[in-house]
């Protein structure tokens, strides 16, 4: 049938061209018009083409996807697996044992009551400890480890995901992939990688060289031994606040400094950015477009934010006990040694804590 | 005649240079979205003193959309003690009323205004609604839009930063697959927020307040009128233009938040789109002849906010002079100038095709869809050709109407868009 529909097109059109007499320049001429004329039109057309057949036979014409449940909850990964493991829990050996249960596919569980591995061991299944948990130097869990007690990792341990429902002490040198989570205290050794986000109900310290994207809890403290960065020069264009106590928000667009002393009851907000000398007080935020850097044994009641990158030197606070305030940035995170932030730290390249 | 002449040569070179200019500017907004640095928005921010919040949601004859933006609104994610909610019944006929009264019997957080005297009209009714708004943040939703349960945090956590004004969302039409004017519009939405929108707040320059999905700090926008606290003139019909330039003048900023989406319904028919954009366009010019003088003399802006601010200004007023511009083409054809006559009108196609007449250019559409990951509504890319004459007509219609209310002073009348949802 198409081969008899392209044969009818091709004599039709051969017809009428050979009718004329192509030799004559004018008629020559009028074909050559009416060709381009054609080529034109088809060129004009094609591309409403693909747009002809996607209104017709639709194959995108759903809203953009909107998460309507989303809410921001440091939470969320442990809370889900939380709710799958214990929905499957029912099924788990009483004692030890391994089973397999259904989750997005079938995945093997090794469950144990209280678990005490030995070092250099790769456990290839998803990890469930009734009680305790507690592995060898070098072990390598491939798959996400829940415990409804403690969890404590010798060191080098690697972690995909980790859950527990009491304290997780991480031994020097875990590497966590993706996330870690405790409802008790979080104790990370020296140079732990916590992944993409660790979050504890209490508290989480972190010792010298750990490094991190995110970070919740109620108290985060950085251990005495990291060091300190020496703060950024003064520059004669920079905005200068005198060590006094002054009220007010202070919004410019020049770099700011707040010299040794100074009490602000306010917020501070500089399109360039902001320098806290030691022993500044800021009662409200500090935003920067720049970087931000905090010195020695200062207070901030308010969040820390920066489009460029944030330093805070020993023995600063950040936020209150008993509140959440954040510290964001958006290149990178420094920490010296002594600091405490009361909430939420976070930042899109890699937060740090310095080695002494 | 040499003179008249003359004249017409030198405003149709102007009226090119403008849309080189608009080219140019989008151009470089969508490479900063392809390519350049994104600056981060307030969201990863978490603190447990979050503003006092009050939500206005004005309605007039909403009685099929009222009950579904309350309920989200009830389900948000913030403070119930830092939340109010006060959906405006403006002068409604229908049964908002009854609707409104049962909602604020069962929930405490909802207390509904009713209007059935004064002047009808989103910015009257705002006005009226700051006057008992206990919150400190105001964040305003219309009625056909249905917030997700994060969205009111999203907006809020910016103004713990002292400088931000106000804060604009992305806008996503939710019946995209009614018809092609709607896959039109879904398009036409991700150009100018994904796009546009998110690079004006990369490159620090103006991004706009859009009226919805946002919100706005009380105290930086009320000012006192015949001893009443107001916060917008009831004869501008575009506020939230109005508004975002107000706070640029007083050296504020409006940001823009691309993670605070919220579906809306777009209009499925051409009338009513019709007249939505020749409102749209009539306001809008109404705050560029009130502000682009005050813009050009500010202290608080920068040389790129300035000449950002006069484009974004100049913006609906181009479609009428480039039709002025073509009337000029065909005049000076008739006077003996074939070379203005033959040339330019191509390049007028091809930089209207490009850069204006819809409401943002199509590479920045293109751009938009390729960061969506949508695949296949791209193809309708090509149809958004004939909403460069579609809009250029009604924006041309409004810039008149604007210019007549310039010039005779007489009072607007607010002209709700009309709702397609079914019962």
């Amino acid at each position: 049938m198409k081969n008899l529909l392209l044969l009818l097109l091709l004599t039709s059109a051969a017809q009428p061209a050979a009718a004329y007499n192509l030799s004559d320049p004018e008629t020559a001429a009028t074909v050559l018009t009416l060709l381009t004329g054609v080529a034109w039109l088809a060129l004009l057309i094609v591309p409403f083409g693909p747009g002809i057949i996607e209104l017709f036979y639709p194959r995108d014409k759903m809203p953009l996807n909107i998460n309507w449940n989303f809410v921001k909850d440091p939470f969320y990964f442990f809370k889900s697996f939380r709710a799958l493991m214990l929905a499957k829990s029912y099924y788990f050996p009483k004692d030890s044992g391994t089973v397999e249960i259904q989750l997005s596919r079938p995945e093997k569980v090794d469950v144990f009551r209280r678990m005490e591995g030995a070092p250099e061991v790769n456990y290839p299944n998803i990890v469930y400890a009734k009680e305790t948990l507690t592995c060898g130097e070098g072990s390598v869990f491939v798959k996400e480890v829940y415990s409804l007690g403690d969890i404590t990792s010798g060191p080098a341990t690697v972690f995909r995901a980790a859950g527990a429902e009491g304290a997780f002490t991480l031994g020097a040198g875990t590497q966590i992939t993706r996330w870690a989570a405790a409802e008790g205290p979080m104790l990370a050794g020296e140079n732990v990688s916590l992944g993409v986000s660790a979050a504890s109900r209490k508290s989480l310290a972190l010792s010298a060289g750990c490094s991190f994207h995110a970070l919740f809890a109620p108290e985060i403290s950085t251990g005495p031994s990291a060091a300190d960065l020496p703060p950024p020069p003064a520059l004669p264009g920079d905005t200068e606040l005198p060590p006094c106590r002054t009220e007010g928000l202070l919004v410019t667009r020049a770099p700011v400094r707040l010299l040794a002393g100074t009490e602000l009851i306010g917020s501070v907000k500089s399109h360039s950015s902001v320098t806290l000398e030691d022993g500044v007080k800021v009662s409200g935020g500090i935003f920067a477009e720049g970087d931000i850097f905090v010195g020695r044994n200062c207070r901030v009641a308010g969040n820390v934010f920066a489009q460029g990158s944030v330093a805070i030197n020993h023995g600063t606070e950040i936020g209150a006990a008993g509140g959440i305030k954040s510290v964001v940035a958006k290149r990178r995170i420094l920490l010296g040694g002594g600091v405490k932030v009361f909430g939420h730290i976070s930042t899109q390249g890699r937060g740090e804590v310095l080695k002494a | 005649m040499v003179l008249a002449l003359l004249i017409l040569k030198i405003y149709v070179n102007i009226v090119i240079a403008l849309m080189v200019l608009y080219i140019a500017r989008q151009f470089r907004f969508t490479m900063n979205r392809m390519s350049g640095e994104q600056k981060m928005y307030y969201q990863d921010i978490m603190d447990s003193d979050m503003p006092s919040v009050t939500v206005l949601v004005p309605m007039h004859n909403e009685e099929l959309v009222a009950l579904n933006v309350l309920e989200r609104l009830l389900d948000a994610d913030y403070p119930k003690e830092r939340l109010e909610i006060i959906p405006i019944n403006d002068h409604s006929e229908d049964k908002t009323r009854e609707i409104l009264d049962k909602f604020a019997a069962e929930h405490p957080a909802i207390r509904p205004l009713h209007r059935y005297a004064g002047r009808r009209g989103k910015p009257a009714a705002i006005n009226e609604a700051l006057q008992r708004a206990t919150g400190e943040v105001i964040i305003v939703f219309d009625a056909d839009y249905r917030p997700p349960r994060g969205i009111l945090r999203d907006i809020a956590v910016c103004f713990k930063d002292p400088e931000v004004g106000a804060v604009m969302g992305r806008v996503v039409p939710e019946n995209v697959g009614a018809n092609l004017l709607t896959r039109m519009l879904d398009l036409e939405r991700s150009g100018g927020y994904q796009v546009d929108q998110q690079a004006r707040y990369n490159l620090g320059l103006l991004p706009q307040y859009g009226g919805t999905v946002g919100g706005f700090r009380k105290s930086y926008c009320l000012h006192t009128v015949d001893g009443e606290k107001v916060c917008f003139d009831p004869n501008i019909l575009t506020e939230d233009t109005e508004l975002t330039i107000k706070l640029y003048l007083q050296g504020k900023q409006v940001v823009y938040a691309n993670r605070a989406e919220c579906y809306e319904e777009v209009p499925e028919d051409w009338d009513v789109r019709g007249r939505q954009i020749r409102r749209w366009a009539r306001g809008h010019t109404q705050v560029m002849f009130r502000y682009l003088p005050q813009i050009y003399r500010s202290k608080m802006l920068t040389r790129r906010q300035k000449l950002d601010g006069m484009l974004l200004l100049v913006l609906y007023a181009m479609p009428p002079l480039f039709f002025l511009a073509v009337a000029a083409l065909m005049v000076l054809f008739f006077a003996g100038e074939p070379a203005y006559a033959t040339l330019l009108p191509v390049f007028f196609l091809t930089v209207a095709f490009n850069a204006f007449g819809n409401f943002s250019a199509f590479f920045q559409i293109g751009a938009a869809t390729f960061i969506d990951g949508s695949t296949y509504r791209i193809r309708l890319l090509p149809f958004l050709m004939m909403n460069v004459f579609f809009n250029g007509i009604y924006i041309s219609d409004g810039v008149i109407d604007a210019a007549l209310d310039h010039v005779s002073g007489r009072a607007t009348v607010w002209q709700k868009t009309m709702r397609f949802r079914k019962k």
